[in-house]
């Protein structure tokens, strides 16, 4: 039991890993590849309202909230699946 | 913290401009545009200014703005509200008004004043806003002041929009925000469709014409008449300060709209007139505009496509814009000021856009060969970036 457990919660990082880089991918101007290690400002040029778009649908999909003032020392990819992750956790 | 520190903190990096030692920014002139300016003893080509249709230097223009200064002096020395509304002001606001096509309209000392002020008269916390990514900072900044939810849309992306109203039905009022001419990449937005859109999802669309008034449309009256759209039931703003060649922004649409700004919006109630000389020169330059349109912008149009003719034969990447704006694809920021300084060098004076009015790495020189510039003045222009080579 504890073992499947372990298994679904493996499934759902990778899904909210997976789901949050689409995410991002759906949010660009131009089409990048987008890995964990993608620095958003400047792999990606993502601006400020670019993130603003990106966190607005991040909401949407997790139905979390999200400050803009906690995405501003956000650098790479990871960390935003990172702060995402910590929120989805707050809010169960 | 220290005064010393506090000062330290507003150092602005200018690493970039003494790298190349070439700072685009703030150039001092020593005249007025008229196709050709003079940098202290040296003259160079203007495919800087927004003076599209080269009515900066119009002897017409100048001629009612001197007998103006006589009659009404140097400045109304108040606000409309408090000071009184000059008969000329009233006069120009009807004029615009119907040049537009909308039902009145009221002027601010700058667009700028317009775009920040409008949307905290209009908008509030129970509300929603939709804006295109790529919107002039003037609406950014007036849409963040309305403290209202905020979401941008990809540049000109009908579908993404859609998107983003669908799961929006819970907000009280909606609006859409968006540029006709995108000054950067000179892409127009598909005004018409997103009219369409507002009507199906009960939104008001607010649009900024700066770029499109004086430049688009068959007589020059911007996007709503280059896309045939009739009734427009939004807020319309534009700069009276790039083709119109003068100063101060208008905001145009339904009369309990304008009568409600003239009482409500602080930019506009909390402002000094603009001066009596300026009204006076714009009533003229929109006669002079419903007269000669077509000529002007002929030549516009011509001087953009031989200069895009050239960049292309030198290698140089543009944006596939359709207004008579050229933006170079630079890439990052110090490339951009590079490409900047070559043409500066080569006597032509254009603007570098850099972050953060941009993307990191999506840096962008724009030119606008205005139709100040004759056909002898491009043919210099042609000789002169035929020396300059395009970066790989």
């Amino acid at each position: 039991m504890l073992c499947l457990e372990k298994i679904e919660k493996t499934e759902n990082i990778l899904n909210i890993e997976e789901k949050i880089i689409s995410i991002i991918q759906e949010n660009l101007e131009e089409k990048h590849p987008v890995t964990l290690e993608s620095d958003l400002r400047n792999d990606l040029t993502i601006d400020s309202f670019g993130t603003i778009m990106i966190l607005n649908s991040l909401e949407d999909e997790f139905g979390i909230t999200i400050d803009e003032h906690d995405f501003k020392d956000i650098v790479k990819v990871n960390d935003v699946i990172n702060h995402i992750k910590s929120k989805i956790n707050e809010s169960q | 913290m220290k005064a010393s520190e506090f000062y330290n903190s507003l150092k602005i990096d200018k690493s970039i401009a003494e790298k190349l030692n070439f700072n685009p920014y703030y150039i001092n002139l020593n005249s007025g545009i008229s196709g050709i300016v003079r940098i202290g003893q040296e003259y160079y080509y203007d495919l800087a200014s927004n003076n599209y249709l080269g009515l900066s230097s119009d002897k017409r223009i100048i001629e009612v703005m001197q007998e103006s200064l006589f009659k009404y002096g140097t400045s109304m020395c108040g606000t409309p509200i408090a000071t009184g509304y000059l008969d000329k002001l009233n006069e120009l606001e009807k004029r615009l008004a119907s040049f537009i096509g909308l039902q009145d309209a009221i002027i601010f000392p700058s667009c700028y004043q317009a775009n920040t002020g409008v949307f905290s008269s209009m908008a509030s916390k129970d509300d929603l806003i939709l804006v295109d990514h790529y919107a002039h900072s003037s609406l950014l900044q007036g849409i963040r002041s309305a403290g209202c939810k905020i979401k941008p849309f990809l540049h000109n992306n009908m579908n993404h929009l859609i998107k983003n109203l669908e799961k929006s039905s819970h907000f009280r009022k909606k609006f859409i925000v968006t540029e006709s001419v995108f000054s950067t990449e000179g892409t127009i937005a598909p005004m018409d469709e997103i009219s369409n859109i507002c009507k199906h999802y009960d939104a008001i669309p607010v649009l900024d014409d700066s770029h499109g008034i004086g430049v688009i449309g068959k007589t020059g009256r911007g996007i709503l008449e280059k896309q045939n759209i009739l009734n427009f039931e939004g807020i319309y703003t534009a700069s009276l300060g790039k083709a119109l060649a003068n100063i101060g922004g208008v905001i145009a649409g339904n009369s309990n709209l304008i009568d409600n700004l003239r009482y409500s919006c602080g930019n506009f109630i909390y402002s000094t007139a603009i001066p009596p000389v300026m009204i006076c020169g714009l009533l003229k330059t929109i006669e002079i505009l419903e007269n000669e349109f077509t000529f002007l912008n002929l030549r516009l149009l011509n001087n953009k496509q031989k200069i895009i003719n050239t960049l292309t034969s030198r290698g140089f990447k543009l944006h596939n814009g359709e207004a008579p704006i050229i933006s170079i694809k630079c890439g990052s920021a110090e490339n951009t000021i590079y490409s900047a300084r070559q043409f500066f060098e080569n006597r032509m004076l254009t603007t570098p856009f850099i972050p953060p009015s941009i993307p990191q790495n999506q840096g962008v020189l724009r030119l606008i060969p205005g139709a100040g510039l004759k056909e002898n003045d491009i043919t210099e222009i042609v000789k002169a970036i035929n020396k300059i080579q395009a970066l790989k």
